[in-house]
């Protein structure tokens, strides 16, 4: 068990922004397969970013997909750093995912990621957690999931998370404890 | 008949919580402001162990990736058409006597709102 909280992800360092924009001129020049290389520089912290938030890998994917390709159609629109900009169309289309949605159960399904653990004991008592989790994330206010999901699923700093959301860290903090609070809430019954 | 005992409230009702809320020190341990040494009462350990558990399978989240027939699925759907910075979109050519003329124009109807206005 970790004696410190998670380390976070990193921002992209300055030269590889210079890399991104570089790829977006060679895009905005005719080289589609150029684009290639930005799905795959960040489609991972996107899609954990979806799948975070939506809790189902299919509507992950679908809005992984509908992003990039937004993204292609408005490549001439980018300014300052891609990552941000294109982490923001992810994150809206989340946020309207919710909004328009009445889901009545969604759960990390289809989990094709190997497993770490030895017993079968083990693995029942974690996926048993995994529902509870997400049960409770889907009772949260989607600026509460969204500050949780970015700080503990995807490990981001609240610098990064900062810049990202365009807010500020105080505030981000505050959400992230209200979110801490809540699911705390909702979990501690079963787990405390 | 009216019933004169006096009413008794009902005995409140005790909300049990099985763990305490995360406090300030629970928070800035989560936050990875200080270890989790530094959280002194036997509540915040507690409470701490509650959030290891949590934080342990946020974690394998953060391992997941994208599946790989994703990557190539929207490369073959972007459109044809790249995409076209704003600026390489040509603007409808200006000639000298255009500019001047435009000009002329503006300040000849500048003139005739000023002329109208002071009478």
């Amino acid at each position: 068990m970790p004696t410190t909280a998670p380390a976070t992800a990193a921002a992209p360092p300055v030269d590889q922004a210079d890399a991104d924009q570089e790829i977006i001129a060679r895009v905005l020049a005719g080289s589609k397969d150029a684009f290639g290389i930005l799905i795959q520089r960040y489609s991972d912290p996107l899609y954990r970013h979806a799948l975070g938030m939506t809790g189902s890998p299919d509507v992950a994917e679908d809005i992984l997909q509908a992003s990039f390709i937004k993204a292609y159609q408005h490549l001439g629109e980018v300014r300052g750093r891609f990552d941000a900009w294109v982490f923001r169309i992810v994150a809206n289309a989340c946020k309207d995912w919710l909004k328009n949605i009445r889901r009545t159960h969604v759960s990390y399904e289809e989990d094709d990621q190997p497993s770490s653990f030895s017993t079968p004991e083990e693995e029942m008592d974690r996926n048993e957690l995994r529902t509870d989790l997400e049960y409770a994330l889907n009772r949260l206010p989607e600026s509460l999931r969204e500050a949780f999901v970015m700080k503990h699923v995807e490990g981001r700093s609240y610098e990064e998370m900062a810049e990202l959301l365009e807010t500020t860290v105080g505030a981000l903090k505050m959400r992230v404890h209200r979110a801490r609070e809540a699911l705390q809430a909702l979990l501690e019954e079963k787990y405390a | 008949m009216i019933d004169e005992t006096p009413e008794v409230p009902p005995p409140e009702k005790k909300i049990h919580r099985k763990t305490p809320p995360a406090t300030p020190a629970v928070q800035a341990w989560l936050d990875g402001e200080q270890p989790r040494e530094g959280l002194a009462t036997a509540d915040e350990q507690e409470t701490a162990e509650l959030w290891a558990r949590i934080n342990s399978e946020a974690e394998s989240l953060r391992k997941r990736h994208t599946p790989i027939h994703v990557r190539s699925k929207i490369l073959s759907s972007l459109p044809d058409i790249p995409a076209v910075p704003d600026e390489a979109v040509p603007a409808a050519p200006l000639n000298k006597t255009a500019v001047v003329a435009g000009g002329i124009a503006i300040v000849l109807i500048g003139a005739v709102i000023g002329f109208l206005l002071v009478r």
